[in-house]
């Protein structure tokens, strides 16, 4: 299981534009990065605060439904987020030019 | 009388008023000086008081000295009879048949109550009363206890009686006082007391008559009472605890969150109605509960697989984002000015990094899947081998990496998907078509039918391919039939037993899966092998075949000459028929080149690109003298590199004259001959340095030579001509002089 996922975020950082691969466990510490720590673990506090409030919308119009995914794009990079209840996967990318 | 009363009611007050501050100290008693001395005894006696109507005071013989006569005379007795009053008591009650009482009556008070009455009887009372109390009271308070003495002692002796009781009382207890004063007011208050008590019983019977009739006010009326207790000092005592921990609990309770716990709540009921099921039923649950942590952690895996999917497939849609956007409108202009032939646009690359040596031998696409093919990796060269060989899955959603991949032991030569069952793949060393089974065909000239069992495959050799050759004698003599190797197998698209194999040798054989002894026909197709056999998906008939004799053929069933026969110019690998015109099919040939001479004449690659002798696939740079891979990539990359960028630099800097390329057949110089004689003397005995001055001097020796006037020979046209006259003709004339001989090198450094 470790190793197929440590095969998988590095295929994925393996990608074009792909400048980071996070992976965040259910208590909001990355546990597996790609990028700087600090870095980490701003988006991973950050972004699962986001993934909270985005669950809570989602859920809120309709209690069956829920976030399966976040994609943010800004002007600089796209950020793109896997929530589950027991993990965040966070891919930061940055758009071809 | 009256002041007397009042003098002792007053000492008892100051008692009384003792005896409230008793407790605050205790009580000393002053005797003055000259107080006679009474012995305990006597002061201990006790002395009766009795009211009696004898005087005990009076001395019945009594004489005094009468100045008139002279002499002593007997004192005269007193008179009894006479009412001496010993204490007014002024009473709430009054007769009826008094004046004042029909006075009050008449003006209406006897009839009022006790409350009312108080202050208003006092008045009509005083009215009465006033004249004797008024006089009295002035007196009264003028003597003290004292001076009171001397008056008393004229008052007569039975008033002595009295007289004894202020000295009394200070060394009697007060209760004793009390008593004595309450014994001397129910003496004098029981004679009129009885008489209002009489007058009220005429009253209520008088007055019950009248309509407003107030009661008098009597003890059995009313009765009012009071105590004044204590008053304790009042105290607070104030303490402080440690004040409780505290904390605040905060939370928003949203729908979800309301949601989630009926959710939860629900689930918990059910599995309380599990457990009132009966036990026999229950085990198989506890059985399943056992593995709950496992089936949690597989469906968390499960769930973290598909959410890498996920994200790699949006990381793939922003890299592929434009060609996703415009591959379908993609129109190269310049296609309009090339006839016949058209541009492509290279939409994704797919590439599996551990297979990169790997040639790609067989390609199908998922029918039910649109986006999903499969690829086989093999090796197409046999003599060397690669050990293993992989099946991988990829979809166009995803170029960077397969979906699915499986490295297998061997190479993979070919693959097909099955059609009813789109997610399974058949692949193996030479293998084709079939049902629940598939069929190979191999090197060894065997089809075999391969049943799939669980766990293992069953072979069933359907036929064994003969050549038509003839039998070759093996190293020991022995005659050997040769067996056809396979290199392609098909089935006819409607008759399910009847399949196409091309063999290494060039035939087709028509077989049949009912007889295995023989071909149901048989034609010699190619020169060389055929790689590819399709049917025609309109027609039934009509198939192509493809060799490595560069040449692809249409066939009928039936017929041993082909209907068509299209020659490509290098070997053919693959054909195939369009699924959408029965007349038209593709096929692949092996000359992709991949150089392409119209890059020398890009500006960016100008001056230093060249092709690489002997091979298609490389480019070769002058300046650096190495060779690129020949894509426009990687020529540009190089083209970017510094060490590239300074030799051009160096190279245009210096002005290099580019040699005027001239065409072979265009003229022969005269000079031509010497400038080679020259040259090959320069390679046979001298340093090439002499050679500058050599072209020189031979210029200025023979003066009457044509060749004189063209001659021109330096450095560079000599090695030049070194290279590329010399070197070739001294090199055949070597071989041919060495033809099939042994030889041996002998080199002398000098020459070197």
């Amino acid at each position: 299981m470790a190793n197929e996922a440590e095969e998988t975020v590095r295929k994925l950082a393996m990608h074009k534009g792909v400048a980071g691969v996070i992976v965040v466990n259910g208590e909001g510490i990355p546990i597996k990065t790609t990028l700087d720590n600090h870095v980490s673990v701003q988006y991973a506090g950050l972004m699962s605060a986001l993934v909270d409030k985005a669950k809570a919308v989602v859920r809120d119009l309709d209690p069956s439904n829920d976030l399966t995914f976040l994609r943010i794009r800004s002007k600089k990079s796209e950020v793109l987020v896997a929530p589950d209840k027991d993990f965040i996967l966070i891919v930061v990318q940055n758009p071809t030019e | 009388m009256a002041p007397k009363k009042k003098d002792s009611t007053k000492s008892r007050a100051n008692l009384i008023d003792d005896e409230a501050l008793e407790w605050l100290k205790p009580r000393v008693l002053i005797k003055p000086e000259d107080q006679e001395n009474v012995p305990e005894a006597e002061l201990e006696e006790e002395i009766g008081r009795v009211l009696t109507t004898i005087n005990p005071q009076w001395v019945p013989d009594e004489v005094a000295f009468h100045y008139g006569q002279g002499r002593f005379v007997a004192k005269s007795k007193p008179t009894f009879g006479k009412a001496y009053p010993l204490y007014v008591y002024q009473g709430t009650a009054i007769r009826k048949d008094s004046d004042e009482a029909k006075a009050q009556i008449a003006a209406g008070y006897g009839m009022v109550g006790f409350d009312d009455a108080g202050p208003k009887r006092a008045k009509v009372k005083k009215s009465a009363a006033a004249e004797e109390e008024e006089e009295e009271e002035p007196e009264a308070e003028q003597t003290p206890a004292e001076e009171a003495r001397a008056e008393e002692e004229a008052l007569g002796e039975e008033e002595k009686y009295e007289e004894r009781e202020p000295s009394v009382e200070p060394t009697e207890a007060p209760s004793v006082t009390e008593t004595e004063v309450g014994a001397e007011n129910a003496e004098e208050a029981e004679p009129e007391e009885i008489v209002p008590e009489q007058a009220d019983d005429y009253d209520e019977e008088v007055l019950n008559i009248k309509p407003r009739v107030k009661k008098l006010a009597n003890q059995f009326n009313f009765c009012e009472r009071a105590a004044l207790t204590y008053i304790y000092p009042r105290r607070s005592v104030e303490t402080q605890t440690v004040p409780p921990p505290r904390a605040n609990y905060g939370s928003t309770a949203l729908q979800c969150i309301i949601f989630d716990y009926y959710q939860e709540d629900y689930a918990k009921k059910m599995r309380e109605k599990e457990e009132e099921k009966p036990k026999r039923l229950r085990k198989k649950t506890t059985k399943r509960a056992k593995s709950a942590q496992q089936i949690h952690e597989e469906q968390l895996a499960q769930r973290i697989r598909e959410a890498w999917a996920i994200l790699e497939r949006l990381v793939n849609q922003n890299i592929y984002d434009d060609i996703a956007q415009d591959y379908r409108y993609w129109d190269d202009p310049s296609d309009e000015f090339r006839e016949g032939m058209g541009s492509l646009l290279p939409l994704w690359k797919f590439q599996f990094e551990p297979m990169r040596s790997h040639a790609v031998c067989d390609l199908q696409w998922n029918p039910h899947y649109q986006d999903l093919f499969a690829v086989a990796y093999g090796s197409l060269d046999f003599t060397q081998q690669q050990k293993q060989g992989c099946l991988c899955l990829y979809s166009i959603k995803n170029p960077a990496y397969p979906e699915y991949s499986v490295i297998t032991e061997s190479p993979i030569i070919c693959l097909d998907v099955y059609k009813e069952t789109p997610y399974l793949v058949r692949w193996g060393a030479r293998l084709i078509d079939g049902e629940a089974s598939f069929f190979s065909v191999s090197g060894d000239g065997r089809v075999v039918q391969w049943a799939v069992m669980p766990g293992e495959l069953q072979a069933t050799t359907i036929i064994a391919l003969r050549s038509s050759a003839a039998p070759i004698a093996g190293p020991d003599g022995t005659l050997i039939n040769v067996n056809s190797c396979g290199s392609c197998i098909c089935f006819h698209p409607e008759k399910s037993d009847i399949f196409l194999v091309g063999t290494e040798d060039g035939a087709i054989h028509t077989c049949s899966l009912k007889y295995n002894r023989s071909y149901v026909r048989s034609c010699q197709a190619h020169h060389m092998p055929v790689y590819r056999i399709n049917y025609n998906y309109f027609n039934n008939s009509i198939y192509a075949s493809c060799s490595g004799d560069w040449r692809v053929k249409i066939w009928e069933d039936g017929r041993d000459d082909p209907l068509f026969m299209f020659e490509l110019g290098s070997p053919v690998g693959d054909v195939k028929w369009a699924p959408y015109s029965s007349t038209v099919f593709a096929a692949c040939t092996a000359d992709g080149k991949k150089y392409r001479p119209e890059w020398e004449n890009m500006d960016e690659f100008k001056g230093w690109l060249k092709s690489a002798s002997g091979d298609t696939s490389k480019a070769f740079c002058t300046y650096c003298s190495t060779e690129i891979l020949a894509k426009l990539f990687e020529l540009k990359k190089h083209a970017e590199i510094k060490k590239h960028k300074q030799k051009v630099e160096f190279k245009t800097g210096n002005k290099e004259i580019p040699f005027k390329v001239v065409p072979k057949d265009h003229l022969f110089r005269s000079c031509d001959e010497s400038e080679g004689a020259l040259t090959l003397f320069i390679a046979e005995h001298c340093s090439i340095l002499s050679v500058d001055h050599l072209g020189k001097l031979c210029i200025m020796c023979f003066k009457d030579s044509k060749a004189r006037q063209e001659l021109k020979l330096h450095r560079t046209k000599c090695t030049e001509i070194k290279k590329n006259v010399l070197m070739p003709h001294f090199r055949k004339e070597l071989l041919d002089y060495i033809g099939n001989q042994k030889f041996s090198i002998i080199m002398d450094t000098l020459v070197l």
